[in-house]
């Protein structure tokens, strides 16, 4: 969509290219397997059961859908509201066109108050960015805080989940890491429970709060009105990040942004209910300006990064849609692919089908291809948006777009060409496709077909084909037998 | 150009002509909209699915009282950090000479310890409580004690969002909000190891409301 060599260009690091075979690899892993069914049915449930005691559920996310709507055809005149608010309030806002540009100006904003440690809770931007390691180059120590968060910071790999980072692990895994990573503040008894693996995480981090110089955490919204960030946790860890070190950097995407806190009350009733169910999550906080002479604690400085990277992009175009998005996992709790081959498959940090339409956008089609691929269009995603994103339909705008530019793989370009010049000549077509019946027929034992020749072998190697019964749609159709 | 205005005019261009999609209006779902008894109700219903300890008293002056009996029940807390707000400071904490309170609010101090802190407002529709920062409230004691308890006054209870919100503002002074507005739903807890429920992540492991009358 931007054009090539274009320095402010979105950038975004995938490995989605390998989507195939980290798939391949996710359906043997036992553990793995053990984890999403947790989402699979667990999440999906408690979604079910949550949404079932509000009657208006339903009526609440057309209305989400519609303020969305609204927010994106008037973006540019709220963010401009919002940053008008957030310098009343005795804060700065800062706007990057891109990662590098984003993480610039973290670390500028890191350097200017010599920060040594900084601590950060939860936030998908910054891991989009690849923040982490930017600062770390600079020198800084950087804390994760949500524990999910801080199991995949200590492990070097890329969340599973956007809500459950590390859910693909067993606490056997978390118990290893935490006795490998906690060595050095001197915690040299290995522990094994689960509640014992909390308490150690909190003691642990509860140093880093006190100690870190700037807290980072994201932002779940933005409210034009007041000039506030929301954020919405479950730990406690956003508001530690945001209220123990003297400087709090916010940063998040510039599609975040709602109105009034009306809107926010709207949102915050979808967001924990289609999460996990939940009425309420268990922190839900508003953080407007630094610190006020009078408040006995607080940050002496506040500072929003709104972060553009291919968002711009997005909007006017098909995709636009996905600009709605709140990040609540429901639609890869409720994916088929996702539940079977879970987060890190993908290559990128956001997975499911939210992260099929995302990572493209972000990392370029000829780096995410095989994302909006991965999708058995069941629907079951845009069934469970609660800002009704038509996900199959977005996906299928990139399989259009790849298909035109050539990225599928030859094999798949052949048959799909030859089935189109085909299919527009209906004489032929019903003579192949007749032909076709009578020839998987003949190849049948017992009805099955157990080896299909040539690439088409690939589908049979791990299944068997049923043959076609009674003839052609179309010949059943002439001779009037609908059933 | 620099980020800010070419991001700007970027999406001046891209500003969809004339058919910008109304909002008008607002929805609020029955859960919010509860009044009068039946508000109270809900949220002691919604405050236990949360997890918080509830003690229903008809006086300011039981305050103190209570809080030594749950401590008690507890184990060894010598120590309640009480917050600064006036009506915490005026209730009679000679009467419970067994417990010593400590005004002392800076983050070695509240680091794992009991406090109590008055709050702004707390929410029928979900069970959570409303806390904000000002002179008298640091916004810390909601998260580095290990036991909160919060005095909540009946008059508090606002049905929805919708409430807490004027609640916020009316104490930011109308139009502005105060720099930092909690709405804490129950102990800290996190699903992050194996998706099961651990209560004392990162903030406290009980929160305790103390409902007076009035």
């Amino acid at each position: 969509m931007t054009p090539p060599n274009d320095q402010h260009a979105p950038e975004m690091h995938v490995t989605s290219e390998r989507f195939s075979e980290n798939a391949r690899h996710a359906l043997d892993d036992k553990v793995l397997q053990g984890g999403l069914f947790i989402f699979a049915k667990g999440f999906t449930a408690l979604r079910e059961i949550g949404i079932s005691q509000v009657p208006e559920f339903g009526d609440m996310r057309d209305r989400a859908r519609d303020v969305k709507n609204h927010v994106l055809e008037n973006l540019g005149d709220y963010l401009k509201q919002f940053e008008e608010r957030v310098i009343a309030n005795g804060g700065r806002v800062h706007w990057a066109r891109n990662a590098s540009e984003a993480n610039e100006i973290i670390g500028r904003l890191c350097a200017e108050v010599n920060a040594k440690t900084v601590v950060k809770s939860k936030s998908m931007v910054t891991e989009e960015l690849e923040l982490n390691p930017h600062l770390e180059k600079q020198g800084i120590e950087v804390f994760e805080s949500d524990l999910g968060e801080y199991i995949i910071q200590l492990r070097k790999e890329k969340p599973f989940h956007i809500v459950g980072p590390a859910l693909h692990l067993t606490k056997e895994q978390v118990s290893d890491t935490f006795y490998e990573a906690h060595q050095r503040y001197g915690r040299t008894e290995k522990v094994t429970e689960k509640e014992a693996l909390v308490r150690e995480a909190r003691i642990v981090l509860r140093e880093r709060f006190k100690q870190a110089d700037v807290g980072i955490t994201g932002a779940n919204f933005l409210v034009a009105e007041t000039g506030s960030i929301a954020l919405v946790t479950n730990e406690g860890n956003a508001d530690l990040s945001a209220t123990l070190p003297k400087h709090h950097i916010a940063v998040t995407g510039i599609e975040k942004i709602v109105p009034t806190l009306e809107d926010l009350g709207l949102f915050l009733r979808l967001l924990p209910r289609s999460a996990l169910g939940l009425d309420t999550a268990n922190y839900l906080s508003l953080y407007t300006g630094p610190k006020r002479d009078s408040d006995p604690d607080g940050p002496e400085t506040f500072d929003i990064v709104l972060v553009d990277n291919g968002r711009s992009d997005m909007l006017g175009s098909e995709f636009q849609d996905m600009l709605r998005c709140i990040r609540c996992g429901a639609c890869l709790n409720g994916c088929p692919v996702f539940t079977s081959v879970g987060g890190q498959a993908y290559g990128s940090v956001y997975s499911g089908p939210m992260g099929a339409v995302w990572t493209p956008a972000l990392a370029g089609i000829t780096h995410a291809a095989n994302l909006p691929n991965a999708s058995t269009f069941c629907g079951k995603c845009e069934e469970v948006c609660p800002v009704r994103i038509p996900l199959p339909n977005l996906m299928r705008h990139w399989r259009e777009r790849e298909f035109e530019k050539h990225y599928t793989p030859t094999g798949q370009r052949w048959g799909m060409g030859a089935w189109r010049w085909i299919a527009g000549k209906p004489a032929l077509y019903r003579l192949a496709s007749s032909m076709g019946g009578r020839v998987l027929r003949a190849m049948a034992r017992k009805g099955w077909v157990k080896k299909l020749p040539g690439f088409a072998g690939g589908w049979t190697e791990m299944r068997d084909l049923k043959a076609p019964e009674g003839g052609s749609f179309l010949e059943q159709y002439e001779k009037g037998r609908r059933s | 150009m620099d980020a800010r205005d070419e991001i700007l005019g970027k999406l001046a261009r891209k500003k969809h002509g004339g058919g910008a999609t109304g909002i008008s209006g607002h929805m609020k779902p029955a859960v919010a909209m509860k009044t009068g008894e039946e508000m109270v109700a809900q949220f002691r219903e919604k405050a236990a699915k949360l997890s918080c300890g509830l003690s229903e008293l008809s006086r300011m002056s039981e305050v103190p009282g209570e809080i030594e009996r749950v401590l008690g029940e507890i184990g060894t807390m010598p120590v309640l950090h009480v917050s600064d707000e006036p009506e915490l400071a005026s209730l009679p904490w000679e009467d419970v000479p067994g417990l010593r309170t400590s005004r002392e609010m800076d983050r070695d101090a509240l680091d794992g310890v009991a406090a109590l802190s008055a709050c702004a407002a707390a929410s029928a529709e979900t069970g959570a409580l409303v806390l904000t920062s000002d002179a008298d409230h640091a916004t810390a004691i909601g998260y580095l004690p290990d036991f909160h308890f919060v005095l909540l006054r009946k008059s508090q209870i606002v049905s929805g969002f919708e409430g807490i919100w004027a609640a916020a503002r009316t104490n930011g002074g109308n139009r502005d909000l105060p720099r930092a507005v909690n709405i804490i739903g129950g102990p800290s807890r996190t699903g992050d190891i194996e998706a099961t429920m651990v209560m004392g992540a990162h903030g406290p492991r009980s929160v305790h409301i103390l409902l007076v009358d009035g």
